[in-house]
């Protein structure tokens, strides 16, 4: 409201004023410059005239005293007609210096002073000559003139003609045709005289005329200018007016269609204006609350706060609530209160401070708001309850874990108790400690010596993969000697090695040494050389190692039925024994190459494989020489 | 060696059998208890030069034992060795926190037992004389 577009145009009203003005101003500065330039020719023109009237009766005068030295001889007579022809000559020796191409109009000035001239004409003069001198009238003018001036010229030659005679002492008839002569010069010079008034009389009018001409016309324009710009100014005028009632029109039916309830209120809070919404909001026509305070329309429990918020913003211009909208509570006509969002701004009216509120029932969004706060906290209700369920299964599973543990670790102990004393037993009796054996009793014992130490492999295997998958394997940190671990396997595969006919080869420095868990590191190469060897029918089954960047690198390699390219990939799966016949060569429990990289996986080891079907294969592993303890824990926390 | 006298605590009868028979065989004077509480009350009344002793047991298992033997001024230097299946995670470190001063793995390997036995005594001069009421 405070920027209408009236305002508008008075405030920036400079370039546009200029602009309406500039034609104006324009044609009256080329109106003066136009009439003082044709003054200046005006009164050059009177100067000529008057010049000239003081040409001919120079000349006038020089024939009187022409005749009457003549009659006298009287010097002095003489001197007055000297004086007298000077008049013309002056004006001469100006029309002279003039018609120069490039005059001294010093010398022009001082002939035209002579001429007798008055000396502020004389500048206008030489300007009018020169400015018009091929203009057709100035020029016949100046012809005449030239023409009188040849005249004179003869006059002045006769004058001295008669003075000769005269000082000869000649008798009056002999200058009588002198006389005669120089009376035929003036005769001969009147018309001249009167031509060139003429001339300048009639150059003098045209120039009137034109004048004349040039006022009218502009005149005109000056009309037609200060019409069009009073038709634009009208034009305008009515445009905003338009604008203004279109605005007002706009503002109208804001104020009355909006469902928003307007109240404009004054600093002292008196409701001023109310638009019809408010009938809707507070149960009160427009009429009944305009005059009333607003407290009216407050519930008595904000008052206070209402009143202090206020004081404080008309004190210090510090807005307690957000002007942009706050939510507040209503008072009904019929007391109930309703949230309202108010939106609140401040305008000058007729010099008046007055407050603006846009107030909307909230209502509505506020039952909303409640039922997503509701919706929400059973959402989170649900949540916390899932959670406790799901906290109870895992502990439940935990539980069950470790129930699982100890059953593993019970079922361990019970399977090895009779194991035990199978092994110890069957191991003694094959010794002969308690008393010799046949040969046949001998080779019994073995088998069952034998599927004892399988079955005792199986459960150490179960076991540790057990430890592995719940995370309870340890792995140990203390040095130890690579070298040796590899001698111990070849010690201990030793009977079985000889009993096949093959040949174990073992290629590794003489020390190792190496700080991690030497009992895994026996165990995975227990578990490939035990593998070579079993699946090795003749030739060679080799151990390398050595240390590479760091990293322990060792190797089993051996000449046995090699592995199926297909079949690369499921090697190191639980429970996978590779050969697919029904008929099971080679005894193992499926879990050993599994187990194998399972421990690797916690030293920070690798394995990988590459066999060639029929002629062979090489299982190779990598283990950090020094294992990191920070890494190993952070890895594998318990 | 004959009078070296060896505690063997081992609830399982076979079992019991088989060590007793390997340590009688190696030369070692045998007295044996089923648990815990009875390996105690052997030791008070014998104090044997050495105690192997099973770790899972009824009524007092191996690691309480050992304690108990430790916290018994008489019975303090009576060297220890666990008898471990390899069953319970950290058995071998319960058993050494208990006061074990080794620990042989079961199954046994009947060929070195005696001499992992021999070790142990080695290490650990028998003193059941020595040892003050």
């Amino acid at each position: 409201m405070q920027a209408s577009p009236l305002r508008n145009l008075l405030a920036r009203p400079t370039p546009r004023r200029l602009l309406v003005a500039s034609p104006f101003v324009a044609v009256a500065i080329v109106l003066a410059a136009l009439a003082i330039f044709f003054m200046g020719v005006l009164s050059a023109a009177r100067a000529f005239v008057g010049g000239e009237s003081l040409w001919t009766k120079g000349q006038k005068q020089a024939v009187q005293h022409l005749e009457r030295y003549a009659q006298t001889g009287a010097e002095a007579s003489w001197e007055s007609y000297r004086q007298a022809i000077a008049v013309p000559l002056g004006d001469r020796v100006a029309r002279e210096e003039l018609e120069k191409r490039s005059p001294d109009y010093e010398v022009a000035r001082r002939g035209f002073a002579a001429g007798g001239n008055h000396e502020d004409d004389i500048d206008g003069m030489i300007r009018l000559f020169r400015w018009f001198r091929r203009v057709s009238f100035i020029d016949e003018a100046i012809t005449t003139w030239a023409e009188g001036d040849r005249l004179i010229a003869e006059l002045i030659a006769t004058a001295e003609e008669l003075r000769r005679a005269v000082q000869a002492g000649a008798p009056p008839t002999a200058l009588a045709p002198l006389l005669r002569y120089i009376d035929d010069l003036d005769t001969r010079l009147t018309p001249l005289e009167v031509r060139f008034s003429a001339t300048l009389g009639e150059a003098t009018r045209k120039t009137l005329r034109l004048l004349t001409m040039v006022m009218v016309l502009m005149a005109l324009l000056l009309t037609v200018l200060g019409g069009l710009a009073a038709r634009q100014v009208a034009r305008r005028g009515s445009r905003i007016e338009a604008r203004l009632r279109a605005s007002e029109e706009r503002f109208r039916s804001l104020w009355e269609t909006t469902n928003d309830a307007i109240l404009i209120v004054a600093v002292d809070q008196t409701i001023r204006f109310a638009n019809p919404a408010v009938h809707k909001l507070f149960g009160y026509a427009p009429e009944e609350l305009v005059g009333q305070p607003l407290s009216l329309l407050q519930p008595q429990s904000t008052h206070a706060a209402h009143q202090a918020a206020l004081a404080r913003y008309l004190e210090t211009n510090v807005r307690t609530l957000d002007w942009g909208g706050t939510e507040v509570t209503a008072r009904h006509r019929d007391g109930h209160h309703i949230p309202v969002e108010i939106v609140f701004s401040e305008l000058q009216l007729e010099g008046q401070r007055l407050f603006v509120g846009f107030l909307r029932d909230i209502t509505k969004r506020k039952e909303a708001e409640r039922g997503v706060r509701e919706a929400n906290d059973q959402l989170e209700q649900r949540v916390a309850e899932r959670t406790h369920e799901l906290r109870e299964a895992n502990e439940r599973l935990m539980e069950l874990d470790r129930m699982k543990s100890q059953f593993l670790a019970t079922m361990s102990h019970e399977l090895r108790t009779p194991l035990n004393s199978i092994l110890g037993f069957t191991s003694l009796m094959r010794e002969g400690v308690a008393g010799p054996l046949t040969a046949e009793q001998q080779r019994q014992l073995g088998f069952v010596h034998g599927s004892g130490e399988h079955l005792l492999a199986l459960i150490n295997d179960l076991l540790d993969l057990s430890r592995i998958e719940s995370g309870r394997m340890d792995v140990a940190l203390a040095p130890f000697d690579f070298a040796a671990v590899a001698a111990e396997v070849g010690q201990n595969l030793k009977p079985l090695i000889e009993q096949k006919g093959l040949k174990l080869d073992i290629h590794a420095p003489s020390t190792l040494p190496m700080v991690g868990d030497r009992r895994k590191c026996y165990q995975v190469l227990l578990n490939l050389t035990n593998n070579a060897v079993k699946f090795t029918e003749r030739g060679t089954v080799r151990i390398d190692a050595s240390m590479q960047q760091g990293r322990l690198a060792a190797s089993v390699s051996d000449t046995g039925i090699g592995i199926r390219p297909e079949q690369l990939r499921l090697l190191f799966e639980a429970f996978r024994q590779l050969d697919g016949t029904p008929r099971r060569l080679y005894e193992g429990t499926g879990l050993g190459l599994h187990l194998c990289r399972k421990l690797l996986d916690l030293m920070e080891g690798e394995i990988r494989v590459e066999s060639e079907f029929r002629s062979g294969s090489r299982f190779s592993f990598t283990v950090p020489m020094v294992l990191n303890t920070v890494r190993l824990n952070a890895a594998h926390p318990t | 060696m004959m009078d070296t006298l060896v505690l063997l605590v081992e609830d399982n009868e076979v079992n019991r059998y088989l060590v007793r028979f390997l340590l009688e065989h190696g030369g070692f004077t045998v007295i044996t208890a089923n648990n815990g509480m009875e390996a105690i009350e052997q030791a008070r009344a014998h104090k044997p030069d050495l105690i192997l002793m099973d770790i899972q047991m009824p009524v007092m298992d191996g690691y309480e034992a050992t304690q108990l033997l430790k916290a018994d001024a008489a019975l303090r230097s009576v060297p220890v060795v666990a008898l471990t299946a390899y069953a319970m995670p950290h058995e071998r470190e319960r058993a050494l926190a208990a006061g074990c001063i080794g620990q042989i793995e079961k199954p046994i390997n009947t060929q070195t037992f005696i001499e992992q036995l021999r070790q142990f005594l080695g290490r650990e001069a028998p003193g059941s004389d020595d040892s003050g009421a």
